[in-house]
């Protein structure tokens, strides 16, 4: 699976932009705990978590309360995209 | 497609031509161009800009149909730099063709308000400080909704 991170979230992360993280043999990963993880793994991250917008395969995920239990496989994209400064 | 993301500069006379129609009575363009702002890290020579482009040709795309058919806007070009874009240079610009100049200016403006809300686009001050060249994000203002999964301790 691929974790693509944008702006700050990718200066949280120390300058990646990109994180591979695999799911092999039937490993079971649900999105809140891909979320959980990356804050793990990069503190500052979670600050940026709480305002970012998540898209999974480009397409943003719902306000149910289901989403966070979306389970991953391995050919997904998700984007975390903190808020928009384009303009 | 009248969307584009493009790391060349705009040359807003092409989008002036692309919306021109017999049917259009108004044609309204918006230029955004690199203010040489001072942060506390230093002087901004330039923006640099990055795009999330699947999901952003998909929001431009919806917010210009809702353009046609509120404002009946007849033809519409946005076009929006990315990568680095130097101060004084356009990094954006909204060209709409409608029946009558009140629908233009409002089309016009709901695109570069709403791209600038809610189009994956983001800046990062390109700046010639203290410490040389460096690079920082730009954050934008959260969005009003989030719609986002509770993220466990992640949030905190």
């Amino acid at each position: 699976m691929k974790v693509l991170l944008f702006a700050v979230a990718r200066e949280a992360t120390g300058g990646r932009g990109e994180i591979d993280r695999p799911l092999r043999g039937g490993a079971d990963l649900s999105l809140a705990e891909l979320l959980q993880e990356l804050g793990d793994a990069y503190p500052e991250l979670r600050r940026v978590l709480a305002h970012a917008r998540v898209a999974v395969n480009g397409t943003y995920l719902g306000t149910g309360s289901g989403t966070g239990r979306r389970r991953l496989e391995d050919r997904d994209e998700v984007a975390i995209l903190p808020p928009y400064s384009g303009g | 497609m009248s969307f584009e993301l493009t790391s060349r500069p705009i040359r807003e006379a092409d989008l002036l031509r692309g919306v021109r129609s017999d049917e259009a009575g108004g044609i309204a363009l918006f230029l955004g161009t690199v203010r040489p702002d001072r942060t506390r890290r230093g002087k901004v020579r330039a923006l640099y800009y990055e795009a999330y482009r699947p999901l952003a040709l998909r929001e431009m795309a919806r917010l210009e149909s809702v353009a046609r058919r509120r404002w009946k806007a007849e033809r519409i070009r946005v076009v929006h730099r990315v990568g680095v874009v130097r101060v004084g240079e356009v990094s954006v610009a909204v060209a709409v063709a409608a029946p009558h100049r009140a629908q233009a200016f409002d089309a016009c403006r709901f695109l570069i308000d709403r791209l600038k809300a809610e189009v994956p686009i983001w800046k990062s001050d390109v700046l010639l400080g203290e410490r040389g060249p460096g690079r920082r994000a730009r954050s934008g203002s959260p969005p009003r909704r989030r719609p986002r999964p509770k993220a466990g301790r992640a949030a905190g």
